[in-house]
Order: C-alpha cells, then structure tokens, then sequence
C-alpha cells in the first residue's frame, strides 16, 4: 500500500516552510512557488523568456570566460497604450533576468517593436534614447566626447544624412517634415469601425547593436572615438504624414534610419530604452511596444 | 531527517501528488499531472511562446504553419487558439516561402486576410493607400495592392513572382524544387523563383492591413544565371480613406493563390506550394 503523508506544510531543517496546493492542476504543469512557499502550478506548463544554448561545452573550456549560458534573444518586456490611458512616453527594460552564471548583464543586441501607434495630434517627432541603469541618456549632446552619423533612406528614393554630434536622442527619421499624423482619439484604433482622420498607425521596429565599454576610454587624446563603446541603430517603420482620411494619395513613408555613435569616454551598459517625441507635447494614444534582447557572452567584465 | 513517503497531501486537499521515484541526471524543471504525479522529464512540456522577463506578459506564439507539397489552388493559415483568439492578438507575422507552377511564367501571390475564415478584405469601403518599394525591381512607391471586396479573388497585397517551369507531376511537387537532378537548365525551378519573407500585419479592426517589415519578400522574374528582374520589397500598408471602415470581426488568418488561379476561381492549372507560418503578438500586457 503505498504511503501517504497529509500535511498542509513541509519544511527543511532550516526552517523554510513549503505550502503543498490543495487541487491538482487542470493541465500538466511546472511547479511553482511563490516567495512565502505556497506551492503551485504553471498557468500554462513551463515558461520562459529565453531558450537555451544546445551546446555549452565552451563553458567548461579552460581559460575561457564566456558566460555559463549562451541563450537566446530573451523576449524582456511589453507595454501597451491605450486612449483610456495616453503616455508622453513608453519606457522599456532591455536587460533580461540574469541566468545563472551569467557574471556580466551586457547587452549586446536590442530590438524594440511598436505596432499601432498612434498620436494624439501631428507634432510627435518619434525619437529613442537608450537609458543606463540610472536613467542617464547614453547618448549625449556632445561633440568631445562622440562622434555621431546617421542616414536616412525613405519611400524607395529620398535621403540624407547628419554628422552633427551634438544630439541628445536617436530620432527615427532625419527629415521630420514627414512626421506621423494623429488626432485626438475619443474610442480606441484597436477596435475603430468608422473612418476618421489622424489614423497615424505607426508600426516598425528598432535594431541596436551595442558595444558597452567601460574599461577603455580614451579621454586623453582627441579624435579618438570607439574605445569607449559603439552603437550602431537600424531603425524601420512606416506611417501615414497626412491626417486627413480623404485624402487618397501616397501620403505614406516607409523609411529606414540608420545611426552610429562612437564613444570616447566610458559608455554605460543600457539597461532601457525610451521611445518618445523630442519636442512638442503630442502624445500617444495608443500603440503596443515589447523589447527583446540577446547578451553578450564573452564579455565577463 | 528523511521522511520516506510516495504521496503527500494538503490536510484540507484531495489532490495528493506522486514523489518520482528517480532522480534526473542533470538539473530539470519539475512538472506536475493532472493527475499530481510529479516528474522531471528531460522534455518539458511544449512552449507556445517566451513570456517576458518584465511582467510575465506573452511574446511571439506560433499560431499556425501550413506545409503544402503538393501543388493547390489556395494555401491557408488559421488563428484557431483559444488561448490568444484572433481579438487577442495585436499583430500578426506571417513567415513563408511559396512557389507556383504553370508555364515557366511570370505573376503573383496574392494575399488575403480572413475574418471567420471568410476573404473580404476590404470589407465596405477598405482601400489601400500606402506604399510599398521594390528597390530592386526600380520601383518606389504605389498604391498597394488591396483591391475589391468580393469573397473570391479580392487581396489585400500582392507580391510579384515567377512561376517555375517544370512540368507536373515534377514541377507540381515542392520538395523537388530544390532538386538539382529534376531542374531544367532552361527553365526556372525552385530558388529561380517563387517568393521568400515575412510581413507584419497589425489587426486593428477597420484599421489594419500589412505593415513594414525591412525584409519584406524576395522574388525573381528571371531564370537561369540571368540575375535581372529581381524584387526585393518592402510592404506598405493598408488604410481606409474613401468610405467606411466595416469590420468588426478580427482577422483570423490569412490566404494565399496565385493571381492566375485560386480555389474555384481563375485557371485550375495555376497552383502554389511551399509553407506558411503564422505567428501572433497578444494585446496582453500586465
């Protein structure tokens, strides 16, 4: 006859105390537990935000330093905007939870979605900023100590570039004569079953390289840009810049910016990244953001 | 102080859970029955998606995938979750590769979004204004390709293709499309052309339709070593402009065919094959 134990609790010799469930899951499950103990099961069986390596042998290879965990793109985090509920900005983590043995939270590789966005009026200049762990800008409105470029590729034919290293943010399109149109929104896009004008519906994604180094900075000789850390952003998006609805005609853009900053002084690793309009003080009424991020794993320090 | 027991159970519970009885050989997550047998498989149970490190809000689920190795007049996708149904899902990304047979000739793929598994992609009203570029092929900008609002033949987009030209049963098979033994010098086969990519799509409801992707699709109206006439596009985007907006149902998948062909209209011999995934975003957040 098999043995069993009834008990709400079991504990170990150091005292932590576990809560066992009192139903069975309705599903095959993982077993969780909450930080006071209760035992439970997993919604939806296991859950992660990262799938691992398949191969870690390189781990274990002697004089290596890579980090234990080679994973993959980690999905980090999500944000939704809603007219209900407008934002100036929306504010993203970018830095996953740590795995076990990962010594060093570097990123190295960023991708920040949005999809439906729309605004509240046509003066937002849709702009990035990467953030570090103290909310500080990493990139910053000075020439001594970066060196920026970007180039700007729209609708098929137009584009242009500025090298002007006295920028504070990363804007996503160089010429904001095409800036997405929007409108005061009384009802939600998501579900909008009538026509009306300002139907910006902006959608895109950012890719961002980044180089963090803190180590090697170079601030006693001029001119030289890079020890201190790289960035290198590919944003793509596209939007409509004329708010009438009537209105027939391309009035569209689909465009690529493409940004590199080199740093002369140390570069903190960004832990968030910002998405928000650099003048003005349009908002957005609706839209949906989520970042996703993969480490760096050779960088220990 | 050990205990040794096979079943532990909450005092005022009736779900008793089952200890294993072996230890795994490396670290496991540990898994629980509806029937409260503890295990730690080497396999997990199967994830639909990543949930987020921020929040616990879900990613990416892969909703459906479509292999069609014998040549058809329609391939389909079907968001039938009941877990993130189709007024769940914020955005779309639909990944594929598709190739079409007939006649070594050149044409299309057009797509369709679904709404109860029903094509009308325009509804009442619908049009398309936006752009889509097709640097490689010279081309910056037109009015996508939404056109009318018919069930059978009316698309949303529409991406230029070359069909390949073998004849059937080989040219009508998908896996010989990448066969070296089966492929005419002459004649364009598997990789020469068909179209390749991936296309968001954001499911608002009378607002919605393909949005940027930098990827876009890849396809080539040449064959041979000729490398002329190739697209290599980025989709625009679909709005309604000129009337209004009527659906009120969310997109549920999506159809593809070739311009030619179709399922029960336009010229049975005009087929398409390959694969399809769909995947969605929930609106979910925390």
């Amino acid at each position: 006859m098999a043995s069993l134990i009834k008990t709400n609790k079991i504990s170990t010799p150091g005292g932590e105390e576990f809560t066992l469930p009192t139903t069975l899951p309705s599903v095959d499950s993982s077993l969780t537990s909450t930080s006071t103990g209760q035992l439970g099961y997993g919604a939806l069986g296991f859950s992660s935000d990262a799938l691992s390596s398949d191969n870690k042998t390189i781990d274990s290879t002697a004089g290596k330093t890579f980090n234990a965990q080679v994973q993959s793109p980690s999905l980090v985090d999500k944000a939704r905007v809603k007219n209900d509920s407008t934002a100036s900005q929306v504010t993203l983590d970018v830095l996953p939870q740590l795995r076990t043995g990962q010594v060093a939270p570097n990123v190295q590789f960023i991708r920040f979605n949005f999809c439906g966005v729309n605004f509240s009026d046509d003066g937002f200049r849709p702009t990035i900023q990467l953030l570090d762990s103290s909310n500080n800008n990493i990139i910053t409105n000075s020439s001594a100590t970066q060196a920026f470029r970007s180039y700007t590729n729209y609708s098929g034919g137009f584009s242009n570039y500025s090298k002007d290293p006295n920028v504070a943010y990363m804007p996503l399109l160089y010429d904001e004569g095409y800036r997405p149109c929007g409108a005061t929104a009384s009802s939600e896009l998501f579900n909008q079953t009538t026509r009306r004008n300002g139907t910006a519906m902006m959608n895109g994604y950012c890719e961002i390289q980044i180089i963090s180094s803190a180590a090697n900075a170079d601030t006693n000789s001029s001119g030289y840009f890079g020890p201190g850390g790289l960035i290198l952003a590919k944003n793509y998006f596209g939007y409509r810049y004329i708010n009438d609805y009537s209105s027939t005609s391309n009035n569209a853009i689909i465009g690529v910016f493409t940004q590199y900053v080199s740093k002369q002084t140390n570069m903190n690793n960004a832990t968030k990244i910002k998405f928000y309009s650099h003048t003005g003080t349009t908002v957005m009424n609706e839209g949906l953001f989520w970042t996703e991020t993969t480490m760096n794993p050779g960088k220990t320090s | 102080m050990t205990v040794r027991t096979e079943k532990i159970q909450a005092l005022t519970g009736s779900a008793p859970l089952t200890l294993p009885t072996s230890l795994p050989a490396s670290s496991k997550g540990v898994q629980v029955t509806t029937t409260g047998v503890i295990s730690t498989p080497a396999t997990a149970d199967t994830l639909t998606h990543l949930t987020s490190s921020t929040g616990s809000d879900p990613g990416w689920v892969l909703l459906d995938h479509n292999e069609t190795n014998a040549a058809t007049g329609l391939m389909s996708v079907r968001n039938t979750s009941t877990v993130y149904p189709p007024a769940d899902i914020y955005c779309y990304e639909i990944q594929f590769n598709i190739m079409g047979y007939y006649n070594n000739s050149a044409g299309s793929v057009r797509w369709s979004a679904t709404r109860n598994g029903d094509r009308e992609p325009n509804g009442t009203g619908r049009d398309g204004v936006g752009i889509y570029q097709s640097p490689g092929n010279g081309k910056n900008q037109y009015t996508p390709g939404a056109n009318g609002t018919s069930t059978n033949g009316s698309y949303d987009n529409t991406m230029s293709y070359k069909r390949q030209g073998m004849s059937s049963p080989t040219g009508t098979v998908y896996d010989k499309m990448f066969d070296k033994t089966q492929a005419p010098l002459q004649s364009t086969y598997g990789g020469d052309g068909g179209i390749i990519g991936k296309f968001r799509y954001y499911n608002g409801s009378g607002y919605s339709g393909p949005v940027i992707d930098p990827m876009g699709y890849n396809g080539r109206a040449g064959n041979g070593n000729s490398y002329g006439n190739w697209y290599f596009d980025r989709n625009g985007f679909s709005m309604p402009v000129s009337n209004n907006p009527t659906h009120t149902d969310k997109v549920d998948g999506f159809d593809c065919w070739d311009s030619s062909g179709g399922d029960g209209w336009g010229n049975a011999n005009y087929k398409v094959m390959g694969f399809i995934q769909l995947w969605g975003m929930p609106k979910t957040t925390s």
